[in-house]
């Protein structure tokens, strides 16, 4: 089986676990984000793949063969860390070149890859610059560069747009992701920010409390989480408590009940939770509570040019809902206002 | 009638306050007053010891140079004498002590084991250590040993002596390094002696050069436990100071003393300008 | 894509073997050579230890704790008492004199101006203890430079006799140990984040309460640093109390020098240096122990 398998990964130091029951299967040739808090061990993941932690238990395989026991600097995996330990004593031309030095390529060979790199990367007249005098964004694209001088099979990113500022990190996400669909490589990303994660990735593994949460592409991890936690960490959402009522009816704490879609596994009386996304909420004026419709009192509503936020407290829950200036009949604290919660949108957790 | 109010600079927290930093210049004025008062007194004319001096001339260091180049062999020959063992000590120090530095700096900040914090707290015993019992107990081992040694004795001594610096130094230097380049350069595909030499040692450098101007001074400068080991044939420069100052303060040591305290000078600022205050710590 | 069920490795390869060597061995080969000099103290240590209880004759061979008896002889528990009392002395007056500088030193902004007083800092450590007594002597001399200040600021009428007594010594004895005091607490202030002055600033505490209150209590494990290194550095001091104390300040070191040459009596020599080396190591114990408390109280208040 090609790709990378990991299979009952565990991570312990000393009693702390820093991660455990990891059961992944990485295709070839995807972008594969893992995301989640921070402590939630993607790092540690992230770097027993790199060989540099050790397992404390279960196996990586790379089609087919255990790498476990092999050691960082045999691997061929190409890393970009979070401080991005560019060689402050060599130049532009030399860091690229290093993995290359190390594996006997001819100086000509070295330096046609370098120039190869260069290219793409677009930084061609930097090759004799010293790294100190790159900006944040030319030092990012030279570590991947590096990273990739040796054509390794997978590469590995540790967090690697966390120092960059907002603007620059939205650009560098398009083009690491561009760049990695251009050479087709295996690529793991560490990071806590889901956003970039839906931006950049194929696949999506959701890691908290030390497991795996849930795999999947980032839409059907936003669309249906497996668990809360999932649910909580990606996107923003609105997680309530509910009682089952059977066919597919559940009570609100306020008593109101709404229409989800069935679910076979729940029994009635269950205590369930709930999400439902702030952009599927529906307002309207005020009227009385119907179907899925409840009748609510706004309580906090925040503007931020773009969307409107408007928090809704009604049957016993604190809703927040998303929509935009021209769908608003600007609301304020205190208004009365019907919520409608579409049926479809309404998702039980856990099920 | 103008309103313009000239702004007193007013201090903000953190900053160093004039007083402090005037006391500091006084206290330290009075750490470095015996090496002042020294060098004021090689350029006394008179020969007595009075401070400060009824007149100025170079007559010290004439004799002093008289001393260098006079026909009386014993003299010359001794100082001459004195002066390379002292250098070849000092340089056998800085080496052996380097060397055996740079690896237990290497362990004492990469590696997590076991006794670490028992092995830093070694690492300082020298500095506190009696040299005077050191001194006796070198002189007792060396003594009974069927052969003679007697550079190596001193080299060993002041390896010992030296080694807190230097490691202090070197330890320093490696953490401000960090650990993030040396995995860069495993990753990369260097093996992990091969990430060290490639990447740490080249950042080291001036933390290396730094512990070993260390090493050197200390070595050069150090008289006690040097009197307990020394002999007639092998003496380094305090030592040989020392003996002529035995009888009589003859006011010839302050130029020699002069030249010494200049080269101190000199190689500790050469350091700081190699490592700044992080590398010299305790 | 949901994560596929569990694949049962069934692979014949063999186990391959651990790799390396684990890394306490690691560590402690690449600390081996500095391990062996550094046994060379220990070794001496031993040895003296037996020749203490040895007896004048038979070095080696007997055994006997007159040795010892003999240190309780009231000249040389004066002695004890005498080395103990400056070493302390000299630690309180070195320390209270290097908190100033430290703490300019640490706050420095100019690069220039931080090599200056580092330089200043470290000569009094490097230079020839012998050259720095001559100095003294000039100093502390009857027609030396702090007698006529002395009598010039109207102070005292006839010189005052600072050599060749505990005064000079003392003087000598904090000089030449400053820079033991200076530097441990250098750094502890430094990693006193200036932010935390700025904070009690903002909360109204004036210069002085910032630093009485925050700055020395958060440097108070380097001023025992200091405290500690420069007490154990003077403890066994051999040539400032020999210049500049004449026959008069036996501190424990010359002691030890004096039953080598002339007396050559080894036995007592090791005996007072065993005295010398059980204080040294009592007192960094104590102080590893209260700082080492207190690091802790702090970690965990974080």
């Amino acid at each position: 089986m090609t790709g990378l398998i990991l299979e009952n990964v565990e991570k312990h130091y000393g009693s702390a676990c820093a991660v455990k029951d990891v059961n992944l299967h990485l295709p070839e040739g995807k972008l594969v984000c893992f995301l989640g808090p921070s402590g939630c061990g993607k790092t540690t993941l992230l770097r027993m793949i790199a060989g540099l932690e050790t397992l404390t238990g279960g196996e990586i395989r790379l089609d087919g063969e255990d790498i476990g026991h092999t050691p960082a600097h045999q691997r061929n995996f190409g890393m970009v860390f979070q401080s991005l330990a560019l060689f402050p004593h060599m130049t532009v031309g030399e860091n690229i070149a290093y993995p290359l030095k190390l594996r006997g390529v001819s100086k000509a060979d070295q330096q046609a890859r370098v120039v190869e790199l260069l290219q793409l990367i677009q930084l061609q007249e930097m090759i004799d610059r010293p790294v100190s005098k790159l900006s944040g964004g030319q030092r990012q694209r030279v570590a991947i560069a590096r990273a990739i001088a040796s054509r390794p099979k997978i590469l590995l990113l540790d967090e690697p747009l966390s120092a960059l500022d907002a603007k620059l990190r939205e650009s560098m996400q398009v083009e690491i992701r561009q760049l990695q669909q251009r050479l087709n490589i295996t690529t793991i990303m560490v990071t806590h920010d889901q956003r970039e994660a839906m931006t950049m990735a194929d696949i999506v593994v959701v890691l908290g409390e030390h497991r795996v949460q849930q795999v999947g592409t980032p839409i059907e991890i936003y669309r249906h989480p497996a668990n809360e936690f999932v649910a909580d960490f990606i996107g923003s959402g609105n997680i309530f408590p509910a009682t089952a009522l059977g066919n597919g009816k559940v009570g609100l704490p306020g008593g109101d009940a709404l229409q989800v879609p069935i679910c076979s596994s729940i029994v009635v009386g269950e205590k369930v939770k709930m999400l439902i996304r702030p952009e599927d909420l529906q307002l309207s004026h005020p009227q009385a509570t119907a179907g899925n419709r409840l009748l609510g009192k706004v309580t906090f509503v925040r503007d931020i040019g773009a969307t409107i936020e408007t928090t809704v407290e009604c049957s016993g829950v604190s809703f927040t809902a998303l929509s935009t200036p021209c769908q608003g009949f600007g609301l304020s604290i205190g208004n009365p206002v019907s919520v409608t919660l579409p049926a479809e949108a309404c998702r039980v957790l856990g099920a | 009638m103008s309103t313009l109010i000239k702004k007193r600079h007013s201090l903000l927290p953190g900053d160093t306050g004039k007083f402090a930093g005037v006391l500091s210049g006084f206290i330290l004025l009075l750490a470095v007053l015996p090496i002042l008062t020294m060098i004021v007194m090689s350029f006394s004319g008179a020969s007595n010891l009075d401070f400060p001096p009824s007149s100025y001339s170079l007559q010290w260091y004439k004799a002093a140079w008289n001393t260098f180049v006079s026909p009386d062999s014993s003299d010359v020959l001794s100082l001459g004498k004195a002066m390379t063992t002292s250098l070849m000590v000092a340089c056998l120090t800085m080496v052996f002590a380097t060397i055996i530095a740079v690896p237990a700096a290497y362990a004492l900040t990469r590696c997590e084991f076991r006794g670490k914090a028992v092995a830093m707290q070694l690492m300082s015993l020298p500095l506190v250590f009696p040299m005077v019992v050191l001194g006796l107990a070198l002189l007792l081992v060396f003594d009974s040993l069927p052969f003679h040694m007697t550079t190596s004795r001193l080299v060993i001594a002041h390896v010992i002596l030296a080694l807190p610096f230097v490691v202090k130094n070197c330890t320093a230097a490696m953490l401000s390094i960090g650990t993030e380049v040396e995995e860069a350069a495993q990753m990369l595909g260097a093996s992990p002696t091969r990430a060290i030499v490639d990447v740490v040692v080249p950042l080291m450098k001036s933390g290396i050069l730094a512990g070993m101007l260390l090493a050197f001074i200390v070595s050069f400068n150090e008289f006690t436990v040097t009197y307990f080991l020394y002999t007639i044939d092998v003496m380094t420069v305090p030592i040989w100071m020392y003996s002529r100052t035995v009888s009589s303060l003859d006011p010839t040591v302050f130029s020699f003393a002069v030249l010494i305290v200049l080269i101190d000078f000199v190689l500790i600022w050469a350091l700081e300008k190699l490592v700044g205050e992080g590398g010299v710590s305790f | 894509m949901e994560h596929q069920p569990l694949i049962q490795s069934v692979s014949a390869a063999e186990p391959r073997a651990k790799r390396g060597v684990s890394p306490t061995v690691r560590a402690w080969l690449f600390l081996t050579p500095s391990m062996l000099f550094l046994g060379v103290l220990i070794a001496a240590s031993l040895l003296v230890l037996r020749m203490s209880v040895g007896t004048k004759g038979a070095e080696w061979t007997g055994f006997s704790l007159a040795s010892y008896a003999q240190l309780l002889e009231p000249y040389y528990l004066k002695s004890l008492l005498l080395t103990l009392r400056l070493a302390l002395i000299s630690a309180v007056v070195a320390v209270l004199l290097a908190i100033p500088v430290a703490y300019t030193m640490s706050r420095l902004t100019s690069p220039f101006v931080r090599r200056i007083f580092l330089a200043a800092v470290l000569l009094p450590l490097l230079v020839n203890l012998l050259l720095q007594s001559y100095g003294w002597l000039v100093i502390l001399g009857p027609g030396g430079m702090l007698n006529q200040a002395l009598m010039g600021l109207g102070l005292i009428k006839r010189p005052v006799m600072l050599l060749y007594n505990q005064n000079g010594v003392l003087m000598g004895l904090v000089q030449t140990a400053f820079p033991l005091a200076v530097l441990p607490i250098a750094s502890a202030m430094r990693g006193v984040a200036r932010t935390y002055e700025e904070a009690a600033a903002t909360l109204g505490a004036s210069r002085l309460q910032v630093f009485r209150q925050i700055v020395l209590p958060m440097s108070l494990p380097g001023i025992i640093t200091g405290a500690t290194l420069v007490f154990a550095y003077n403890a066994s001091s051999f040539v400032v109390p020999l210049l500049l104390g004449g026959r008069r300040v036996p501190m424990l070191a010359v002691m030890v020098h004096d039953q080598i040459a002339p007396l050559m009596n080894w036995p007592a020599a090791s005996a007072a240096g065993v005295v010398l080396i059980v204080t040294t190591l009592a007192i960094m114990t104590l102080s590893e122990y209260f700082t080492g408390r207190r690091r802790r109280r702090m970690e965990a208040s974080q």
